[in-house]
């Protein structure tokens, strides 16, 4: 028997994601935009999919309808829809995709050592911080660490990996 | 093998959510207009509002505090990308382009 939820799930997943690339690596501003719409859209449905009827609903409208249509405005007000892309060569950015996934796998190992996994866990931490009875004895995973390495990571990528003259308005 | 594919869990949402951060955070990284940076950065706060929502949906008695949380991270990305695109306007009109090597070259 075919589950329903499943077929939708993986349609939004992969328009989700396809477009997510297309807002990044479009040839064109014009297309960039409608690919964030797009983005927007099915993101909002996967809310929906999640039983978060209000986000989606909040996020299509305020984000999705407005806040493209003022980008597409000010993008034309500035006569720059139609310019072409220029990004890193195609090496950079897979070393990059591979940096980032291990990244990644750090954070979902962080998650799973110190909240279990858990979304109310992490609110549990929260709490306890907010109370003043905070023990940092019970987390051995530095979190001040993750923040400090992520924001130290993307400076130090940024400058690695691009080159300094063919660029894009 | 199929019923592990077609039964849509937590695990499924952290991976779609793992793969928008990693597109977005390549966004960020790779590239160089204004612009397309603020949108990605929409893209890697998408990603950790369906990572929000699928614990929230999946562990019991936590969905509202995922609502809640998630309806503040998209606040405040509008708010930031507004502000943001008004800066890029006065910065256009002062530059007449909006690459950041170019801008990071003439400050230099």
């Amino acid at each position: 028997m075919l589950n329903v939820e499943a077929v939708y799930f993986y349609i939004y997943a992969v328009v989700l994601v396809a477009s997510a690339l297309s807002v990044i690596f479009s040839p064109r501003m014009f297309l960039g935009v409608c690919a964030f719409f797009l983005t927007l859209l099915f993101s909002s449905l996967i809310y929906w999919l999640l039983s978060a009827e209000f986000i989606a609903l909040f996020q299509f409208i305020l984000c999705g309808l407005f806040l493209c249509i003022i980008l597409m405005m000010i993008l034309r007000k500035i006569t720059i829809l139609t310019l072409p892309l220029r990004v890193g060569s195609l090496a950079k950015i897979i070393l990059t995709c591979v940096v980032l996934l291990i990244f990644g796998l750090i954070s979902y190992f962080y998650m799973s050592v110190e909240f279990s996994g858990a979304i109310s866990d992490f609110f549990g931490f929260i709490n306890a911080k907010a109370a003043d009875r905070f023990d940092f004895t019970n987390f051995t995973f530095p979190l001040h660490l993750v923040v400090i390495i992520t924001g130290v990571m993307c400076v130090m990528l940024r400058n690695i990996y691009l080159t300094k003259n063919d660029g894009e308005n | 093998m199929t019923d592990g594919f077609f039964d849509i869990g937590l695990f499924h949402y952290i991976i779609l959510a793992i793969i928008l951060f990693i597109i977005g955070m390549t966004g960020v990284i790779v590239s160089r207009s204004m612009f397309r940076i603020v949108m990605s950065m929409f893209v890697i706060c998408i990603s950790v509002v369906i990572n929000f929502l699928a614990f929230g949906c999946y562990c019991s008695d936590s969905l509202k505090y995922a609502n809640i949380m998630s309806f503040l991270i998209i606040v405040m990305t509008l708010l930031q990308a507004t502000g943001a695109f008004a800066l890029f306007l006065k910065v256009y009109h002062s530059n007449e382009y909006l690459d950041i090597e170019k801008i990071k070259d003439k400050e230099n």
